[in-house]
């Protein structure tokens, strides 16, 4: 017995788009790569930068120094620079003239002598973001001073400094590290719609109205196979092509990842393989949803161009949902999990969160993203049974 | 054999094809002559069920193409006016493609595929992507594309139409073979020197009905012309479009 006729359809599909330059870079390197890449590039110099915040000197204006000497020259010592502190602090941070100053009262020494705590002033901008980093420098060099001289005080009175100890906190903020980091982090699941929408276009095109260009379309509506077989040979290279790119550029992002040096303030972006598997999951019916889609859109144009202007456009609408929950974070409610794409976007954010995904979940978005997929691919088969094909 | 009857078919308000009946035997070449924009295009794309006849019968092999479309198109081999390969593939896999849509399994495939490459002369373009092709090499590839699954009955749209002289002959050439192997052969042109010189029927179609039907003497006397090109004038109502 010889072959299914769509198996047919599929091999010479794909075989002549593997020897098309165009193709071949749009779903094997621009489409997939392109994300990963700048994913990669602007995480090294979010890095490179927090970096150069950390390393630097830290230059602290101080009002009052001379109340509070010994502190002073221990903060020399942990290799600050110590400025004199401007006449109104709080105008110098509100002007950004300084990112912090440190103000000693002048009751310091009597309360230090007095055993009682012994008040310093911070003066900085919270909404100054370059500050902050300065801010938690500061203000951990000087919870550092404070738990010694405690410790020292409770040892002098033959007491464990741990005693007084009843915490040990350790903080891992991964919230709000940088707006730039963030966004980044929300283009993410376009990223993969992205490079399952690019992955499989020109051969979209180029099996539909390419085939009508070329004038080869007569010709083969003239072999003995039903339409639905041609149409479904098409779409399955399209989404083996789309599958394809999508399979790669979540690979590119596991990997490129683990090309980022660790964030010096201890955050790491990280897309271990299973977690990677299960991203890919989520993302998979995207592929028929565009591989239909742009046969749909192709098959309805007169040309190649044509078809690529229109079929270009489309691909911009799957940002929309990201978009939106750049604006304000869309939850996981049956209506989101029924739109296709904005679903994709929502559970991708979920397993980027950490959060345990569930089977229900996944399925209506697979359900509902899948059955839009086959309506489109309906409406191709459709369009070839029409006789105005031609 | 093709056998059509009051076939009819209109776009919108436009009448392509009133009234067309004739049937082609096996063993002949059966010519669709008239000017351009006559419906012959139209009445050879109902015959290979590309468009639906309005009314009418049409039977291929005394299968009724309109109940049965794809038993029909696995009767004929056509040549239709878009002729167009897949650039990206050599001659060869072209000529495979449509065999294996066909159904032909690997070993038919071959031996087919073969014999056709020998026939036509295809030898040095057969492992060639079709791009850049000259236009006497795409349409022979077409019409091994056509071949491939060897059905009895041939159609073919204005198949000379852009061929060089040689090709021309070629093609001419091959026509007479495929009428000597018993195959029935139908082919459009305008062209009435082609007409006379290679059909054994000719069918004169004009505003969509046929006007005249029968061997190049049966037309002279129909018309009362000795001179075939006046015959078609007369039918025809006018010389208007004959002029190749």
């Amino acid at each position: 017995m010889s072959r299914r006729p769509w198996l047919t359809v599929f091999v010479k599909e794909a075989r002549e788009n593997l020897r098309d330059r165009r193709t071949v870079t749009s779903a094997l390197l621009l489409g997939p790569l392109m994300f990963p890449a700048i994913l990669v590039v602007m995480l090294t110099a979010i890095g490179g930068r927090i970096a150069s915040d950390l390393e630097k000197t830290l230059k602290l204006p101080v009002v009052g120094a001379e109340h509070a000497p010994n502190l002073v020259t221990w903060l020399r010592q942990q290799s600050v620079e110590i400025q004199p502190g401007p006449a109104d602090p709080k105008q110098a941070v509100m002007k950004k003239d300084a990112e912090v100053v440190l103000v000693i009262p002048p009751g310091y020494g009597e309360d230090w002598r007095a055993g009682r705590p012994a008040t310093v002033e911070l003066h900085y901008d919270r909404t100054h973001d370059r500050a902050q980093t300065t801010l938690r420098r500061v203000r951990s060099l000087l919870e550092g001073y404070g738990a010694t001289i405690g410790a020292l005080r409770l040892t002098v009175r033959g007491v464990d400094p741990a005693v007084a100890r009843t915490l040990a906190i350790e903080e891992r903020d991964a919230a709000g590290v940088d707006p730039l980091l963030a966004m980044l982090v929300a283009f993410f699941p376009y990223g993969l719609i992205f490079a399952a929408f690019f992955g499989g276009m020109y051969l979209a095109i180029d099996s539909t109205s390419g085939e009508r260009e070329r004038m080869t379309l007569e010709p083969l509506l003239l072999n003995p196979v039903p339409r639905a077989q041609l149409v479904l040979g098409k779409l399955a290279a399209t989404v083996a092509f789309s599958t394809v790119s999508l399979t790669l550029c979540v690979a590119a992002m596991s990997f490129g990842l683990t090309l980022v040096p660790e964030m010096p303030n201890g955050v790491q972006l990280s897309l271990p393989p299973l977690k990677a598997l299960q991203i890919l999951l989520i993302a998979l019916p995207v592929v028929l949803l565009a591989s239909a889609s742009q046969m749909l859109i192709a098959s309805f144009t007169r040309s190649y161009r044509e078809a690529q202007t229109y079929v270009q456009f489309f691909q911009i609408i799957p940002i929309v949902p990201t978009l939106v929950q750049m604006l304000s974070p869309v939850e996981a409610t049956p209506a989101t999990l029924l739109t296709p794409v904005l679903s994709q976007s929502v559970l991708i954010s979920l397993v980027g969160k950490g959060r345990p995904l569930e089977l229900a979940q996944v399925a209506m978005s697979w359900g509902a993203t899948l059955a839009v997929g086959m309506l489109f691919a309906a409406a191709v088969v459709w369009f070839y049974r029409r006789e105005k094909i031609l | 054999m093709i056998e059509l009857e009051s076939l009819a078919k209109s776009f919108g308000a436009v009448r392509a094809v009133q009234d067309v009946s004739f049937r082609a035997e096996d063993g002949r070449i059966t010519g669709l002559l008239g000017p351009n924009g006559a419906g012959k295009t139209t009445t050879l794309r109902m015959l290979y069920t590309l468009l639906r006849p309005d009314r009418g019968r049409i039977a291929i092999d005394g299968v009724d193409a309109l109940a049965r479309p794809e038993e029909a198109r696995r009767r004929l081999a056509v040549l239709p006016d878009s002729r167009g390969l897949y650039k990206r593939l050599t001659a060869r896999e072209n000529i495979e493609y449509f065999g294996r849509l066909h159904g032909l399994d690997e070993a038919a495939l071959r031996e087919r595929t073969d014999r056709l490459v020998r026939e036509l002369e295809l030898g040095d373009v057969e492992h060639r992507h079709a791009e850049g092709f000259s236009q006497g090499q795409r349409v022979k590839t077409a019409i091994a594309r056509a071949l491939v699954h060897a059905p009895q009955n041939l159609l073919l749209d204005e198949p000379t139409n852009g061929l060089d002289v040689m090709a021309t002959r070629a093609m001419r050439a091959l026509l007479r073979r495929l009428r000597g192997e018993g195959r029935c052969i139908v082919f459009s042109s305008h062209i009435m020197q082609e007409v006379a010189s290679l059909c054994d029927v000719i069918v004169v179609v004009a505003h969509g009905r046929v006007v005249a039907r029968g061997s190049p003497d049966e037309i002279r006397a129909q018309a009362g012309e000795s001179n075939l090109e006046d015959a078609f004038v007369k039918v025809i109502g006018t010389g208007e479009g004959l002029l190749a």
